[in-house]
């Protein structure tokens, strides 16, 4: 009796072994390839660290490590084959913030409020584009080639009694997010 | 055997081995995979510079890391303070994740006459102005960012230091 429940003990062993393993490449598998695949099929913006367990932000989470109190990030996935990225917005009641286009750990170029060129209607306007206009101001330069990336609205120390309004995303004259206004 | 005692088996079998794969995630492998990629990257006696375009950070910022050990080990960093808009000093564990009151920063931290600031990484709690604690942690990841410096350039480095905790 000993061998018998020995022997169906191990088999259970590695038949669940077995089984989670296979659970998890399908479970890690899918979720990859709906992250990949899904990639800025719904952008919009997402508050990086906080919502930290929320499954669907998981993966944006989880490339967000170096997170410090004083500051909030804001990001958002986009689609760079599809034309230039403009953000509209009010700038943010802030000490510091800026507006960083990622592209990995080689490039990453900002628009902060120390270089931003504000409108007369006192909104911003940034661009990442790959083909920079000269002359213009706020823009981000793209690197060659490509087609997705994910930009992160930095803001440190933001006044107290000031809402975050976060910016309108617009891409060939399509609303791809819908900002805050004041 | 029937089908459902052959499928409860498995599944305490799953459930079991899917915790013990979770915690292990989490308590052994990620902090020695960060521990092992920054332990080549950083040092314990020096911190390393850089600029914001050659890491995961902003081009308007410069970035000091180095690594503290927090057993029985007081690490302190001290330096002039940076002429910047912002700068904090911040303290990760081995997940890079940050710890709560280990964070200073331009309006916190102690600055003395002499312009130099002064901040002590270590397990218990100390001088509000001056404090990193760090708690019941092995070490981890110290890191320093000046955002919009007046001049990039000029921002020294911090000197860091360690001695046994007394």
């Amino acid at each position: 009796m000993n061998a018998h429940w020995r022997h169906e003990a191990l088999r259970a062993l590695w038949q669940g072994a077995l089984i989670l393993l296979g659970l998890l490449v399908v479970l890690v598998g899918g979720y990859a390839a709906i992250y990949q695949f899904s990639w800025a099929s719904d952008p919009h913006w997402i508050e990086a660290h906080r919502d930290r367990f929320r499954l669907p932000d998981l993966a944006e989470n989880l490339r967000w490590f170096w997170i410090h109190q004083d500051s909030q990030y804001w990001v958002v996935r986009v689609r760079l084959d599809r034309g230039p990225i403009t953000l509209e917005g009010q700038p943010p009641h802030a000490r510091y913030w800026s507006v960083t286009y990622y592209a990995g750990e080689q490039t990453n170029s900002s628009i902060n409020n120390a270089n931003v060129v504000l409108e007369s209607d006192d909104m911003y306007r940034i661009v990442i584009t790959a083909d920079l206009q000269p002359g213009l101001p706020n823009q981000i330069e793209t690197r060659p080639g490509e087609t997705r990336a994910t930009i992160e609205l930095r803001i440190t120390i933001q006044a107290f009694d000031q809402p975050v309004l976060l910016p309108d995303i617009w891409q060939n004259d399509t609303l791809l997010v819908e900002g805050v206004r004041p | 055997m029937s089908i459902a005692r052959w499928l409860i088996t498995r599944l305490i079998v799953v459930i079991v081995l899917g915790l013990l794969l979770v915690w292990l995630a989490y308590a052994v492998i990620l902090p020695a995979y960060v521990s092992g990629q920054y332990r080549r990257e950083l040092s314990l006696d020096h911190v390393t510079g850089q600029t914001g375009e050659s890491v995961a950070g902003s081009e308007d910022a410069v970035y000091f890391a180095a690594r503290y050990t927090c057993r029985d080990t007081v690490t302190v960093i001290s330096g002039p303070a940076p002429d910047a808009v912002y700068w904090m000093i911040g303290i990760y564990d081995n997940r890079l994740m940050r710890i709560p009151g280990g964070h200073l920063n331009d309006s916190t931290v102690e600055i003395g006459e002499d312009g130099q600031f002064r901040a002590v990484i270590q397990p218990g709690p100390g001088n509000a102005q001056s404090t990193l604690e760090c708690g019941h942690r092995q070490g981890g990841i110290v890191i320093m960012r000046v955002f919009l410096p007046a001049d990039p350039d000029a921002v020294e480095a911090p000197n860091i230091e360690q001695r046994p905790l007394e």
